[in-house]
């Protein structure tokens, strides 16, 4: 299969649409109230910190692919454990925003319609982008942007008039702990999936300037996360972020254009549904290669339809209700399981990758 | 009616999409596909079951009844 580019620039938009998922809807961590921002503020520079590991690790799988470099560092098992392993949190972490963006859909604007059904409309426009190659996929990354763009100005411009500084709550020293596992919950729902994007490396089109691309927007990605998190607690105050259920929606909700332009928060549904688009496109991308390497397969693109189908009925299996969601999301366990996938096992390989290259130079030079 | 219409779409969906590249596919990716697309067939029964029950078979097979009128 012959391997497509992509140009950084390109990479860079992927990356930055790829974490915007769900960021007009659920205002994670939502419980700490008028600090919430804090949180955001936290796993904003935990997300910085993981993709700077990311990029130093991808550094020393040269002209690897993600899953050959996982087996180059592991003994033959382990690396396609590993793999399967990968492949499988991908597959869930795409159900759980697939989820979150099915009910935000149901519960603000298609009230009648079934959760299944936007989701699955997604899932096949994904797959078919998907088996088009990555770069139609970075072409459309492209022409999106300007209309996520669009959306966050309306966002964050037309609130200037009507912010409150004073319902921003800094939080106290002896509190720090506690918010820290705020921007934990933050990091692992929101820009904790850097460890997929590991698939895009060997597409672009410059490799010298490819960290450069995927830190930058994650950088955006985590400053554009925060500025809301900030306008909505500034718009609603602390007490309103806890009691709603959709607080950005809300906040859009209430906006106008000199009273002639109302409804933008229909503008933030429709960008939430490129950008879960986006999610699913890279998310079935990585299974898809994951799945190619685990079977040696030679395309591998056949399967991608089966396993969006399966997406979306595990969407509705895994989370039939909102308590179960936010159980995924908020509870010590899933915390616990979420970190050592997306920060302990990126530092692990960081390790061994270090490790097997100092051999290698030993052994060289001997 | 609700079930009928979810193994409908799934099953058209597979059944069109295998249409135009099961000759092409070697044997191996070929069999992968057929195991998987059983198991998404089969996980759309109880994925319906959960799909907010109480109105989504009164809207599926409304939007079915409006589209065929």
């Amino acid at each position: 299969m012959k391997l497509e580019r992509i140009t950084n620039k390109q990479g860079c938009f992927l990356t930055l649409l790829f974490f915007s998922s769900n960021c007009y809807s659920l205002l994670f961590a939502a419980k700490y109230g008028a600090s919430v921002w804090f949180c955001y503020l936290i796993a904003s520079l935990i997300s910085i910190a993981v993709v700077f590991l990311i990029n130093t690790l991808m550094k020393y799988a040269e002209n690897r692919t993600f899953f050959e470099f996982l087996d180059f560092l592991l003994p033959c098992p382990f690396g396609r454990m590993i793999t399967a392993l990968l492949m499988l949190y991908a597959f869930l972490s795409t159900c759980t925003s697939l989820s979150i963006f099915g009910q935000f859909n149901q519960l603000t604007a298609l009230s009648k319609t079934p959760t299944i059904i936007i989701p699955l409309a997604v899932i096949l426009l994904g797959v078919w982008a998907c088996r088009s190659g990555i770069q139609t996929i970075g072409r459309m990354a492209s022409l999106t942007i300007l209309f996520a763009v669009a959306v966050f100005l309306l966002f964050s411009l037309l609130a200037l008039d009507g912010l409150n500084p004073d319902l921003l709550r800094i939080p106290k020293e002896n509190e720090s702990g506690s918010f820290l596992r705020g921007g934990l919950i933050v990091f692992c729902n929101q820009l904790g999936d850097i460890i997929l994007l590991t698939v895009l490396y060997p597409h672009f089109a410059r490799r010298s300037t490819r960290g450069r691309a995927t830190m930058l927007g994650v950088v955006f990605a985590g400053g554009i996360l925060f500025i809301i998190s900030i306008i909505t607690v500034m718009t609603l105050g602390g007490s309103g972020i806890s009691g709603d259920a959709y607080p950005v929606f809300t906040v859009l909700s209430v906006r106008t254009i000199g009273g002639f332009i109302q409804h933008l928060e229909l503008a933030s549904s429709v960008a939430m549904t490129l950008f879960a688009f986006f999610r699913v496109s890279l998310s079935l991308y990585f299974i898809t290669q994951a799945f190619r390497h685990l079977f040696s397969l030679d395309d591998g693109r056949a399967p991608i339809l089966p396993i969006g189908l399966l997406l979306a009925s595990m969407t509705q299996l895994l989370y039939h209700g909102m308590p179960m969601l936010m159980v995924r999301l908020e509870s010590n366990l899933s915390l616990w399981i979420l970190l050592s996938i997306q920060i302990i096992c990126p530092f692990l390989l960081f390790v061994l990758a270090l490790i097997k290259t100092k051999k290698i130079k030993t052994l060289g030079c001997k | 009616m609700k079930y009928g219409l979810m193994l409908l779409i799934y099953g058209a969906v597979l059944f069109f999409d295998c249409r135009s590249f099961h000759l092409t596919v070697e044997k191996k990716e070929w069999r992968i596909y057929l195991v998987l697309g059983l198991l998404a067939v089969l996980s759309a029964i109880p994925a319906v079951y959960w799909t907010h029950l109480d109105h989504a078979g009164a809207s599926l097979s409304g939007m079915f009844s409006q589209f065929i009128s």
